[in-house]
């Protein structure tokens, strides 16, 4: 998967670079809108991370030039103001999703695999396996080596929010907002619990173990050996 | 201050001007209504004595011509039992024949019969004009045993008419020089009534911010000053409060700040002092990265409360259903609960009101963390949504069992890094200016919020409008 990040700011640039190079992405970096213009037009991305304040050229007009040349590339935006005008102008040229500065790089890591996610479009799933773990989506139910397990509406659903994007490590401001719709920086101790119970119920009795703790990341549904 | 051009407007005329105009007003309607009166009484106080002088002659006159006394034909009526100084006398027969006539000239004009009159007295006085002068008289008719005679006595009124114009024109002099006098008095008055004010003005003029804590004491202005000298206390009272508020949360932010800072270098300096494992390494960044988020949360935290004090926060309003986002919340919330063994029950019928929602829902989320927070296990939780009838208000309170806040700390709990038990270990995700932005938010929607503690319960209520323009 290649990623074009435009950004002017140098060190937010180069830790993005290493830290979707690390994650497994091809990463082309343009450090002035000029060049990230021109290789956003020339190029073939899979996605690309655009700075709306650049010095040069405005982030908009990228995305805008993007559009109008009937280039479908997701574009993911950072804009700095967290004013709602911006975000509006942003999406309505034509970008598909934007983080507002500062933000974590788990909660970016997430949102990048996401948009790359939605050009591959998934055909409506009834079930979700991982390992022996089950989910019957239309039903609503969750064996784990063929045993029932009893969750609440809301375990079920962040359960289902883990095993869909399985592998990834998923924030927990990420977690809040997906299943609780809490868009806002919340007590995220409550994500812990949360995770907590929903492992007493799917995880401590079973082997191999599927939710892991990324430290000071989030939470990873994954068949590993830690 | 308010806007427009001040110079239209009335409300900024002098006061001094608007007592003088008034006070002259009233002067020149009431000494001119006085100055009338009294030439009025004047003019009429001569006119009776004219009256009477000239009835007395006439009478005596005609007294005279019925009793013989008077004889048609040799009248001796300059006689001072028939005369009066000032008093002209004119006697003629019905036919016409003069019988006397005092004075050189005649006074009399052609046509008197209208005068004619049988009781002399002030209302049947004529006057007339002739040869220059101006008379007041009448014409008596007198029938005896020597025939019908008609007896005109007359006054030359130059004379009251001079001195009235003469007393007419000092009464004016006197009415103006009085008039002039109040007025100077009433200006002078103003202005010594207005000293209590030019001297609160100067020690108003005094009050620094450095010295806030200066009152003014009541008792040494006139009563009317003391409303404004209390009010005016009021408001450096209001004054110093937030300076002193906003100097604690300065030397807060640098203090919170502090901490965590100080624990990070201490930290890194002592990892880096000795060479080590990778583990450590890791261990040291993963310490760091939490230390780190907390005091992201706190700036971010801080962002926010600062653009909603200054106004920057455009909310987003919509319809919200109060009940159904308490339920969510809740929701939310029950893991840390049930950890807690805390029950949480919510009372109240679906309300719906007009919020920006995800203010709103982060609000009562924050006061629902809170309560948690300070629950001890096996406690309870009450949430009630009340929506008063009749009234254009709604109320949420959540209540929760555990150690009372006392009533010193109550007043200040909203405030920024504000902790009611310094003791209290911080909790990690607590900043301390969770309640602060939930004041914040409620007073952005025009609502307020309360708290009351006693009994083993500790309640906060927030009143929010039904609906309120974004």
């Amino acid at each position: 998967m290649r990623i074009l990040i435009v950004e002017d700011e140098v060190k937010t640039g180069d830790y993005l670079r290493q830290g979707l190079n690390e994650a497994g992405f091809m990463v082309s970096l343009a450090r002035n809108g000029l060049d990230g213009h021109h290789m956003a037009m020339t190029e073939a991305f899979d996605l690309i991370i655009l700075d709306i304040m650049l010095p040069d050229i405005d982030g908009l007009r990228i995305i805008k030039s993007l559009r109008e040349s009937d280039n479908p590339t997701p574009v993911l935006f950072l804009t700095a103001r967290d004013s709602i005008d911006d975000r509006v102008k942003g999406l309505e040229a034509g970008a598909d999703d934007y983080l507002v500065k500062p933000f974590a790089f788990p909660e970016l890591l997430a949102r990048v695999r996401s948009l790359l996610r939605r050009g591959n479009v998934q055909p409506q799933q009834e079930h979700l396996q991982i390992a022996d773990l089950e989910l019957d989506l239309r039903r609503r139910r969750a064996t784990r080596n063929g045993q029932k397990i009893q969750l609440t509406a809301k375990e079920f659903t962040l359960l289902e929010l883990l095993l869909r994007r399985q592998g990834e490590v998923l924030p927990r401001s990420l977690i809040a907002a997906q299943v609780w719709d809490m868009n806002f920086d919340s007590d995220t101790n409550v994500i812990d619990v949360a995770i907590r119970r929903l492992r007493s119920k799917m995880d401590d009795d079973f082997s191999p173990k599927l939710i892991h703790t990324i430290r000071g990341m989030g939470y990873k549904l994954d068949i590993e050996n830690d | 201050m308010t806007s427009g051009n001040s110079k239209t407007r009335l409300g900024n005329i002098p006061l001094t001007i608007r007592v003088l105009l008034f006070v002259a007003l009233v002067i020149g309607i009431s000494l001119s209504v006085s100055s009338v009166m009294i030439i009025n009484s004047v003019r009429h106080h001569f006119a009776e004595q004219d009256a009477s002088a000239l009835a007395r002659v006439a009478g005596t006159i005609s007294q005279g011509l019925m009793n013989g006394t008077i004889n048609p034909s040799a009248p001796q009526l300059s006689a001072p039992a028939y005369s009066q100084a000032g008093v002209l006398v004119h006697v003629e027969t019905l036919g016409g024949q003069v019988i006397y006539h005092s004075g050189k000239e005649a006074f009399i004009p052609e046509d008197m019969a209208a005068t004619l009159t049988n009781a002399i007295s002030q209302n049947t006085l004529s006057l007339w004009q002739s040869k220059g002068a101006t008379y007041r008289g009448a014409t008596l008719p007198v029938s005896s045993e020597q025939g019908e005679f008609q007896v005109t006595v007359a006054m030359d009124m130059d004379f009251h008419l001079h001195f009235l114009t003469e007393f007419r024109n000092s009464l004016w002099w006197i009415l103006m020089t009085t008039g002039a006098t109040t007025l100077l008095a009433a200006w002078f008055g103003i202005q010594q009534g207005l000293m209590p004010l030019r001297k609160l003005i100067a020690k108003i003029r005094l009050v620094q911010t450095s010295q806030l804590h200066v009152r003014l004491d009541p008792d040494d202005v006139p009563v009317e000053l003391r409303e404004l000298v209390h009010s005016f206390n009021d408001m450096v009272g209001r004054l110093e409060d937030g300076f002193d508020r906003l100097s604690h949360f300065s030397s807060d932010i640098a203090h919170e700040l502090r901490t965590p800072l100080t624990n990070l270098i201490t930290q890194t300096q002592v990892t880096l002092s000795n060479p080590r494992q990778g583990e450590e390494y890791k261990e040291l960044l993963y310490s760091s990265l939490e230390e780190l988020e907390r005091m992201a949360k706190m700036i971010g935290d801080m962002l926010w409360l600062a653009k909603s004090d200054n106004q920057q926060l455009k909310l987003n309003i919509q319809r919200v259903d109060l009940n159904n986002e308490t339920e969510e919340l809740t929701d939310f919330f029950s893991p840390m609960a049930q950890d807690k063994n805390i029950s949480i029950a919510i009372e109240g019928k679906p309300i719906y009101i007009q919020a920006d929602r995800d203010l709103l829902r982060r609000a009562i989320s924050n006061l629902l963390s809170n309560s948690i927070r300070y629950t001890h296990e096996n406690g309870d939780i009450n949430i009630t949504l009340k929506d008063t009838a009749g009234t254009e208000s709604v109320s949420i309170s959540i209540s929760n069992t555990g150690k009372e806040i006392a009533k010193e700390h109550q007043d200040r709990i909203f405030d920024r890094f504000y902790r009611a038990e310094p003791a209290r270990e911080r909790h990690a995700d607590s900043t301390g200016l969770g309640l602060a932005i939930v004041k914040s938010i409620i007073q952005q929607h025009d609502g307020q919020i309360s708290i009351h503690s006693e009994n083993g319960w500790t309640t906060f209520t927030i009143q929010l409008p039904k609906s309120i323009t974004g």
